[in-house]
């Protein structure tokens, strides 16, 4: 039972260390389809 | 002569037809140009590529395929076979074990429980091997939630409240994903050793590895179907983190085409992972008494282990000391 | 009512862009998502076409069908629309849909792709509340509520992109094939809805 949780919870760790490291790689459209020197302001500011 | 004559007469005779049916598009046009003689034809590119791509003018590559047919395939893939493989294997196995368990019963320990256990798995084996078993059920169950959800727990609790547990169960499936991977290559490294098939496990195969006598072949570490199990999940959790990994970097490595199969292979190979595994939990917790202190304590009966692995019993008893292990 | 469908006209579409620009606007539509892009075929060669290309609003639409979450909807105009409240971000409609519709707001992996976005039709979002500020910023302009067809339609310099109930830009499109004796047929059609225009 004791191994049990522990696996339990660094199966939970892994998992919640995963979200974060993939967030770091996560880009929004707006940066991963921009091209250099079309925009004047910063991007993903609809009119801003 | 008389076939030249045949060919002549129905050539003579197609030509007018062919002219009173050729609509007025086959005057030649205002300017003098014909462009149909030169331009793309949809049906033609379809024929020739099965989807149409072109020039675009932004970043998205992905925005150059203009049609692809196809995805109205792999829809009819998923609202059709797909469901019925997946209820054929996930309620079929069930089914199947239910029926064994009122055939067969429990498997007991022959003679009841005796007072002497071994140390069959270790802290570390039971350890990746929870964290493997755990995460495989709750992607299974998120997985399965992708397929047939919306048509089984949908209507039961209502579109908002699905949505929000499918999106939970979504980013479970995803993130689990590295720990069963890693539960996965744990095993390998540690259990390949033990799983290496050979004449014995013929021997086991061909006695039914005593599910249905009182016999029972001889076995190792691992029995012949243990064995088994163990390259389904080598094997097949190793497809679904090639398969899946595909998915979750979409388009990284693949088009939307590599996409599609990439889907349809994963779930799949899920579904056959699903059936196996189901024969697995069934037969090392309810199935066959004695079963799961190997994985709960680690310490499994001597009656127990004498029955089903009689050769690693006597490996372990003759490598322990004649203090730790009294003769019997 | 009517079943609205979009058709372009290949032999008139000169790549201009001007519907691409107009959705942008009318719909304050982010960077990076597109939901109109212009595709040139054999680009540089003859017989190359250019073709406006959106949401179809495709009868029996793949993407509804696949959506594991179910949360597409069908207006009485036929539009396909589907609520941002339910989508998961999953990615599937993508995959299904032949036309390469539907846009997401983050790439990456699959768990946060964000809220599906696409081609409303110019008809706002499913939830009604047609026309109000909550509406616009979810889902864009909600046109066909005030009796407007799409504006990248609208818009279209040359009048390539036809919009509106799908037998009326049929016979219009056959009127001008017959007219200047050429067209290379109502592009996607035959997959959007299983029917051509025939001249
Ligand atoms: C090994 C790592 C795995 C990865 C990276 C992975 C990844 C994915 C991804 C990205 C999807 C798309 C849907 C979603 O994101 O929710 C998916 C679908 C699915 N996965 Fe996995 N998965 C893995 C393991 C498994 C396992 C072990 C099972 C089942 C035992 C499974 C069963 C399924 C099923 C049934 C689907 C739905 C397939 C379909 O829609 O046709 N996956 N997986
Ligand atoms: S074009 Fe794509 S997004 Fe639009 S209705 Fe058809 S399948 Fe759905
Ligand atoms: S991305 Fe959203 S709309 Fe598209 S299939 Fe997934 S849940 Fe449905």
């Amino acid at each position: 039972m004791r191994v049990f949780l522990i696996a339990v919870t660094s199966m939970i760790a892994v998992a919640v260390g995963a979200y974060y490291g993939l967030n770091l790689i996560q880009k929004p459209a707006d940066v991963a389809f921009a091209v250099s020197g079309a925009r004047l302001d910063a991007p993903g500011q609809p009119g801003g | 002569m008389f076939k030249a004559a045949l060919i002549a007469l129905l050539l003579a005779a197609a030509i007018p037809t062919a002219h009173a049916q050729a609509p007025s598009r086959q005057e030649a046009p205002a300017s003098g140009f014909n462009p149909t003689a030169t331009e793309v034809k949809e049906q033609d590119l379809l024929n020739a590529l099965s989807k149409v791509e072109g020039r675009i003018s932004i970043p998205d590559t992905r925005a150059a395929t203009l049609i692809q047919p196809a995805g109205q395939t792999w829809r009819d893939y998923r609202r059709g076979p797909l469901l019925w493989i997946t209820a054929a294997i996930v309620l079929g196995m069930m089914a199947l074990l239910t029926l064994f368990y009122l055939i067969r019963g429990r498997i007991r320990i022959e003679g009841g429980r005796g007072t002497r256990t071994v140390l069959r798995f270790g802290a570390f084996e039971r350890f990746m091997h929870w964290v493997t078993a755990a995460s495989w059920c709750v992607l299974a169950v998120s997985g399965l939630n992708i397929v047939a959800g919306s048509r089984v727990l949908l209507p039961l609790i209502g579109q908002d409240a699905f949505s929000t547990v499918s999106g939970w169960l979504k980013y479970s499936h995803n993130f689990l994903a590295f720990p069963f991977t890693s539960g996965v290559v744990l095993m390998l490294l540690v259990w390949v050793r033990h799983n290496i098939p050979n004449r014995m496990d013929l021997e086991w195969f061909r006695q039914g590895g005593g599910l249905f006598g009182h016999r029972h072949p001889h076995s190792r570490k691992f029995n012949g179907g243990q064995k088994a199990v163990f390259w389904i999940v080598v094997l097949g959790g190793g497809a679904l983190a090639a398969t899946g990994f595909t998915l979750m970097f979409p388009f990284y490595i693949t088009d939307v085409t590599g996409m599609q199969l990439a889907q349809i292979a994963h779930g799949g190979v899920s579904l056959l992972m699903i059936g196996a595994m189901l024969g697995h939990i069934y037969i090392g917790s309810v199935g066959m008494e004695g079963a799961l202190d190997a994985m709960n304590s680690g310490q499994v009966d001597r009656k127990w282990a004498a029955a089903h692995h009689d050769l690693w019993l006597a490996e372990v008893d003759a490598k322990s000391t004649p203090s730790g292990h009294p003769a019997e | 009512m009517a079943r609205v469908k979009f058709l372009c006209d290949a032999d008139r579409c000169i790549d201009c862009n001007a519907c691409v620009t107009a959705c942008k606007n009318a719909n304050e539509v982010p960077w990076g998502i597109n939901r109109r892009r212009v595709v040139t075929i054999n680009d540089g060669k003859p017989g190359e076409r250019s073709v406006s290309m959106a949401c179809m609003h495709c009868t029996d639409a793949p993407c509804a069908a696949v959506c594991p979450v179910d949360c597409f909807f069908t207006t009485a105009d036929a539009v396909v629309l589907h609520s941002k409240d339910l989508c998961i971000g999953c990615g599937y409609c993508f995959y299904a849909c032949p036309f390469g519709a539907p846009q997401y707001p983050k790439l990456g992996n699959f768990g946060s792709r964000g809220k599906m976005d696409k081609c409303t039709y110019c008809s706002g979002g499913p939830e009604g509340a047609d026309g109000s500020a909550a509406e616009f910023a979810k889902y864009g302009a909600n046109r066909m509520a005030e009796g407007k067809l799409p504006l990248c339609a609208e818009m279209c310099s040359t009048k390539a992109l036809l919009a509106g109930d799908g037998e009326i830009i049929a016979q219009i499109y056959r009127e001008r094939v017959l007219k200047r004796g050429y067209g290379s047929g109502a592009w996607g059609w035959q997959t959007a809805y299983k029917e051509t225009v025939n001249v």
